[in-house]
């Protein structure tokens, strides 16, 4: 079958001009099938032969056993006796691949045929006839089909061309007017038409216009038509868009024709295009000319059949054509809006990152401001703590002082109980709390040797004043480590972006972090479970934004509702060789398990007039520096427990790619 | 204040081993003369003799207030004493109404007045405005300013109390020490303010309630004493003791070149009520001043600015509720007192006790201020007044003194008791500075009240004679 | 009896300024230091065991647990020191809280930091002498803590007792 279908394909494409043999199959039970093949085989001389087969299993075994023969046409009769459905009947001759392109012609008996549904829907049915039928008609029938098919599916073959005209119509003509008037060409038929007014209505004139005349206006009564001789007519409509061109190749020859059958205003303006030589034909005109000479009749509705066949095909077309606009513009109205609504995200985005940046430089600025003078205060506690010591050591009671100052300055913090309980012990043993409060603040204890002062008022003075520079210093020292401990983290968390940086300390960055944001944390417990952990090379500025969202979002879930003392895990790890692991974790209320598939997502949330992370950028943002890392992040969360993994490769960003921000 | 405000707690003062004391004991002494026969002492002596001696024991500890205690007075003696007493049989007993009048008693009426216009004074800054004018011919030098404050401090204590006279003038002068060096200048000026305050309060029958004890007591004895009359027995002695005292204080605490200077803004108001006021109390203390001309007496005098400082609205209800009623109460727990031991025929069992007949006056008069002293130098004046001031009258009964003379002293000498912070509240105001200490206020208080002791038992009563005031 | 003063900073530094600047007070106001809330109880107890009276409170906004203003609320709530003087020393509180300490603590004065040394001497011997007046104490003893002239003039009420 395929070796034939691949013979057939050949002979059909690449061969054209070899004279296969034609063979019509009729499938008709015998004696029918003779008189069948015997009429239609008169119809064919010099096209084809007649094969016979009794049923459509034999007609397969036909065609298998020819593969050389090539089928147009395939009479099938469906008599009322016939147990298999004609539907069927025809799928079964389809299954060979010959018979599948054949027309198919069928020949009933039967007044209704409810079995031919698929036939039909398939275009598996080209002409019905009744059985029995007036002779001569089959043969008639069987080489219209076999000449249509012929010149659809073998064009070139020379049986073709001498059946079938140049122009593809067949040489022999339709019977009626107007089926021959529509197989003419427009023009032949339009000069038939006017030929025949002017038989009527003796000569008519000529009418020769330019480029841009206005035949028929739109809105305007028409009581004339216009026969278009030569030239082109374009029909335009008026519309709230503007002129819109409707008709120009699909105009026709015999303008106002449409208006007129319905007594209407124009619908169109018919302009000119080119220069056009038309004959004008008023109504009463026409009306004579029709009554008088009958024929016109056909020669006019021929004619403006054409052109409505050509315009309705144009409408039809225009309606194809919208809809698939209409189509296009809803796709892009739609790939519009999601543009839209990323560029949205995406300017939410630049918006907190330009606010990072601000404050990124406004921080930069400060820690360097505060840099010198800090320092300089630092220094400055250092150079007042050796200067007091030597003044002291020429003082007569510089070893005492001395001591009481060194022991001030590098008093141990007590709890404020502890502190009292000492004070108690004091007081206890002088009896005079308010003496007992000053050798206290001196740094005082020891209940003999507060005695031995308490009687020495001098002695007394100074132990207290040289305890209140002691505290004084230690104080100064504490606070001015600790600004310069906020300055150094603010000058890392504004560190200018660039180049990655290597060798970076994943710890130093979390502390920083969480000294930055001492003030969040307070309420909260700190569980650092920091694992062994290589250096890695990363844009340490962006990590500490990245622990800051994460721990701002840790402490969010926490504000609200945590039960008893909120606590929040850090733990890191080193999973492989490459990669560093950093989980937090915090004892919070969770993230909602529907908003959690979208935690990532960038959403903007405000509450009281200011950004807040919560689920909102923040995790977005974090995301995106993960990413930007070359890293991963994950979240999950039940009620008590939500972890934040975040993955980073020790080699830090992927070279060629920068972190876009 | 804050919003929820919460009922005030109510705490019940802890009472003090000494005041535990005072309960118990007086129990006793109340009980003992009720159960013991006394002889020579009648029934009703029995019974004031029990009160009395309850009365010392809760003054002297003051084991409840002390105006407590006035009123447990007045109603042990309706109770006992009176028409209306829970158990009779002591013969004839006085009106219940005659022990209720004694919170009614013109002396209180004289002091309504006297609280008043003191009140009134501050009220309208009339005090302050006062010492700053009559400052001014002082300024100079340390020592005179501080006279000048002497001076003034006792003239406004003359007519306002004590105390609120030496809080006035602390609250003037607290930033003037401040702005001393540390030392005893301090203590100087510290201690000369509630000095003068003491003093000058015996200058008026209205300048402390000692006066108005007397006074009572004397009145009730038919004795009585013109508002003048009072200023001319006092303001001598009163003088003395203060220039005695400028030069002890400036001498021994002040010197010469200490960089003092008082000088304080008068601002006086001359609002129409203000107006009012001054003319109002102006006329009272020149009415006050001449009794004998027009023959009013002080305590009606006294009652005119009431009436006429309510009546003009100058001073309202706020002013009555703030005046100083505990002090009122406690004097006329005191004239009570007094008229008890009168009625009650304990006066003579009294003075029947000693044969006194057989001390030299000067003796017993000498006697009788330093108990007075002594008392009053370490429980209330008032109290010590209370007390003592119905004993001397008792016992002026059987002495060749004017009685007059000898309820005086015991007024006078209660005042001059200032050498403990506790013996007046002046002295517990400058104790309260943190400007004197204890050993120099005891100090001054024996030199000055010493000096001023001496002087009233010794001199007095000869100068009074030979004045012919008596 | 003694007057009262609590100091509720958990920072050391702060609490050591504060004591050195209110240092004229300590001779005649017991001055008492706690860096957390269940101390700062715990002192309560101890001065009213002691029969001393509580009269002002300096509290910072930020404290560990619980916050300044909800201890603030707690002492407003107990009549052993619902009348004491109530101030907020603070470096940074939000107007919400604020508010709280005002309507339900009854917040009497709001100190900012830094402080002024002698701004902050005056606002308490104000809030003692506020403390005096309102709950009835006998200003003799504290005089020399409290403004004088308001002092003077309860006294100057009594007359010679």
């Amino acid at each position: 079958m395929t070796e034939m279908g691949h013979r057939m394909g050949e002979d059909g494409r690449g061969r054209g001009h070899r004279m296969d043999d034609l063979f019509v199959l009729v499938v008709a039970p015998e004696p029918l099938a003779a008189t069948i093949a015997e009429e239609t085989a008169r119809g064919l001389i010099g096209i084809a032969d007649v094969a016979c087969a009794a049923d459509v299993v034999e007609a397969a075994a036909l065609v298998t056993a020819h593969p050389e023969r090539v089928v147009p046409l395939v009479l099938i009769t469906a008599f009322a006796e016939s147990p298999e459905s004609t539907d069927a009947r025809i799928a079964l001759l389809d299954a060979q691949a010959v018979l599948s392109r054949a027309s198919v012609l069928l020949l009933t008996d039967r007044a209704l045929h409810d079995d031919l549904s698929l036939s039909v829907d398939r275009d598996r049915l080209h002409a019905v006839m009744t059985s029995p039928w007036s002779p001569g008609i089959l043969a008639w029938h069987a080489r219209a089909q076999t000449v249509r098919w012929l010149s659809s599916h073998r064009p070139a073959d020379p049986r073709t061309r001498a059946l079938v005209a140049a122009d593809g119509r067949p040489v022999t003509q339709p019977e009626s007017d107007l089926l021959r008037l529509l197989e003419l060409d427009t023009h032949e038929v339009t000069t038939q038409l006017l030929a025949g007014i002017e038989r009527v209505l003796g000569p008519r004139p000529r009418l020769l216009l330019p480029a841009g005349t206005r035949l028929i206006h739109e809105g305007i009564d028409v009581d004339a038509v216009l026969v278009v001789l030569r030239g082109r007519v374009a029909l335009d409509h008026a519309s709230a868009a503007g002129d819109l061109r409707l008709h120009h190749d699909s105009t026709g020859s015999v303008v106002g024709l449409l208006s007129l059958a319905q007594q209407q205003r124009a619908f169109f303006t018919a302009r000119a295009t080119t220069e056009v030589e038309v004959v004008h034909l008023s109504f009463e005109q026409l009306d004579r000319a029709l009554a008088v000479e009958a024929s016109l009749g056909a020669a006019m509705a021929a004619v403006s059949i054409r052109a409505l066949a050509k315009r309705l095909r144009r409408a039809d077309q225009l309606q194809v054509e919208k809809t698939q606009l209409n189509h296009a513009l809803e796709r892009e109205r739609r790939q519009l809006s999601e543009a839209l609504h990323q560029l949205e995200q995406a300017r939410l985005d630049l918006v907190e990152q330009a606010r990072y940046a601000t404050l990124g430089e406004m921080a930069a600025g400060i820690a360097h401001e505060l840099n010198n003078p800090v320092a300089a205060m630092l220094r400055a506690t250092t150079y007042v703590g050796e200067d007091l010591e030597r003044v002291l050591a020429s003082h007569p009671q510089g070893r005492l002082a001395s001591e009481i100052f060194a022991a001030e300055r590098d008093r141990a913090p007590r709890s404020t109980r502890e502190e009292r309980a000492a004070r108690r012990r004091l007081e206890a043993a002088l009896g005079d709390v308010g003496l007992a409060q000053r050798l206290f603040d001196a740094g005082i204890e020891d209940p003999d040797r507060a005695r031995t002062l308490a009687a020495d008022p001098p002695s007394l003075d100074l132990v207290e004043a040289v305890a209140g520079i002691g505290s004084a210093v230690r104080n100064l020292e504490l606070a001015s480590r600790r600004m310069c401990e906020l300055v150094t983290s603010l000058r890392a968390y504004a560190r200018p972006k660039g180049e990655p940086v290597a060798g970076i300390d994943l710890h130093a960055g979390l502390e920083d972090t969480l000294r930055l944001m001492a003030h969040r944390l307070r309420d909260v417990e700190i569980e650092r479970n920091y694992g062994d952990l290589p250096r890695i090379r990363c844009h340490p500025g962006e990590l500490e934004q990245l622990w800051t969202n994460l721990l701002v979002n840790a402490c969010d879930a926490l504000g609200e509702g945590a039960d008893g003392r909120g606590r929040i895990a850090l733990i890191t790890d080193a999973p492989d060789a490459a990669h560093v692991r950093v989980q937090i974790r915090d004892n919070g209320r969770g993230i909602d398990p529907q908003v959690l598939p979208r935690v990532f997502e960038p959403r903007f949330t405000t509450k009281q007039g200011a950004v807040r992370y919560g689920l909102g950028l923040g995790l977005a943002i974090a995301r995106r520096i993960v990413d930007a890392h070359g890293g991963k992040i994950e979240l999950n969360s039940r009620p008590g427990c939500t972890r934040v993994t975040v993955t980073l490769p020790v080699a830090g960003p992927p070279d060629e790619e920068d972190i876009e921000t | 204040m804050s919003t929820p405000t919460t009922r005030a707690r109510v705490s019940l003062p802890r009472p003090t081993p000494v005041q535990r004391l005072g309960l118990l004991l007086g129990s006793i002494a109340f009980l003992v003369p009720l159960l013991v026969e006394i002889p020579g002492l009648a029934p009703a002596g029995h019974r004031m003799l029990a009160i009395f001696l309850l009365a010392i024991l809760l003054w002297v500890t003051e084991a409840i207030p002390l105006y407590a205690t006035a009123m447990l007075v007045i109603l042990l003696q309706v109770l006992m004493l009176s028409d209306q007493a829970l158990f009779g049989g002591v013969g004839p007993l006085t009106s219940a109404a005659s022990y209720f009048a004694a919170l009614a008693n013109p002396v209180i009426i004289l002091f309504l007045g006297g609280f008043l216009i003191a009140d009134g004074a501050h009220k309208f800054g009339l005090d302050r405005n006062l010492a700053a004018v009559m400052l001014r011919p002082f300024a100079g030098n340390a020592r005179t300013s501080v006279l000048g404050l002497m001076a003034i401090t006792a003239l406004l204590s003359m007519f306002v109390s004590n105390t609120a006279t030496a809080a006035t003038m602390f609250a003037v002068v607290i930033p003037i020490l401040a702005a001393l060096p540390a030392g005893p200048a301090r203590t100087g000026v510290a201690l000369a303010i509630p000095v003068a305050a003491n003093v000058g309060g015996i200058g008026t029958p209205v300048g402390s309630p000692p006066n108005a004890i007397a006074l009572g007591a004397l009145e009730a004895s038919g004795q009585g004493v013109s508002f003048i009359g009072w200023m001319l027995l006092a303001v001598p002695l009163m003088l003395v003791v203060l220039l005695f005292a400028w030069w002890f204080l400036t001498r021994r605490y002040i010197a010469a070149d200490t960089p003092l200077t008082l000088q304080l803004s008068a601002d006086f108001d001359r609002s129409p009520a203000a107006i009012l006021f001054y003319l109002i109390a102006g006329a009272t203390v020149l009415l006050w001043l001449t009794e004998p001309f027009h023959g009013i007496s002080s305590s009606t005098v006294g009652f005119l600015p009431v009436v006429a400082l309510l009546a003009t609205q100058v001073m309202g209800a706020d002013d009555i509720r703030r005046l100083q009623w505990p002090v009122l109460w406690l004097v006329a727990g005191g004239i009570a007192l007094g008229a008890g031991i009168g009625n009650s025929g304990l006066d003579a069992w009294l003075v029947g006790l000693v044969a006194w007949d057989a001390l030299p006056l000067t003796l017993l008069l000498f006697l009788l201020v330093g108990v007075s002293l002594g008392l009053s130098t370490v429980i209330s004046n008032s109290a010590t007044a209370n007390l003592l001031v119905p004993l001397a009258l008792s016992l002026a009964i059987g002495l060749p003194i004017d009685p007059t003379a000898v309820g005086v002293m015991v007024a006078l000498a209660c005042a001059l008791a200032m050498a403990l912070p506790i013996s007046t509240p002046p002295n517990a105001v400058a104790y309260a500075t943190g400007e004197v200490q204890t050993r120099e206020m005891v100090v001054s208080g024996i030199v000055i009240g010493g000096f001023g002791a001496l002087l009233l038992a010794l001199v007095m009563p000869t100068v009074w004679g030979a004045l012919g005031l008596l | 009896m003694k007057l009262a003063l609590l100091i509720l900073e958990d920072e050391r530094p702060v609490r050591e300024a504060l004591r050195r600047d209110l240092a004229s007070f300590a001779r005649h106001v017991r001055i008492e230091e706690a860096e957390d809330v269940p101390t700062a109880l715990e002192v309560i107890e101890e001065i009213d065991t002691a029969g001393d009276r509580l009269a002002l409170v300096m509290v910072d906004h930020r404290l560990p647990g619980t916050s300044g203003v909800d201890f603030l609320i707690g002492l407003a709530d107990d009549d052993r020191t619902a009348a004491a003087r109530k101030v907020l020393v603070t470096g940074q509180a939000d107007q919400e809280d604020t508010i709280r300490a005002i309507n339900e603590a009854g917040l009497d004065r709001y100190v900012a930091k830094p402080w002024q040394a002698d701004a902050l001497c005056d606002m308490v011997r104000d809030q003692l002498t506020a403390f005096v007046v309102a709950a009835g104490v006998d200003p003799l003893p504290h005089l020399a803590v409290l403004d004088a002239e308001r002092a003077l003039s309860i006294v100057r009420e009594r007359g010679d007792l």
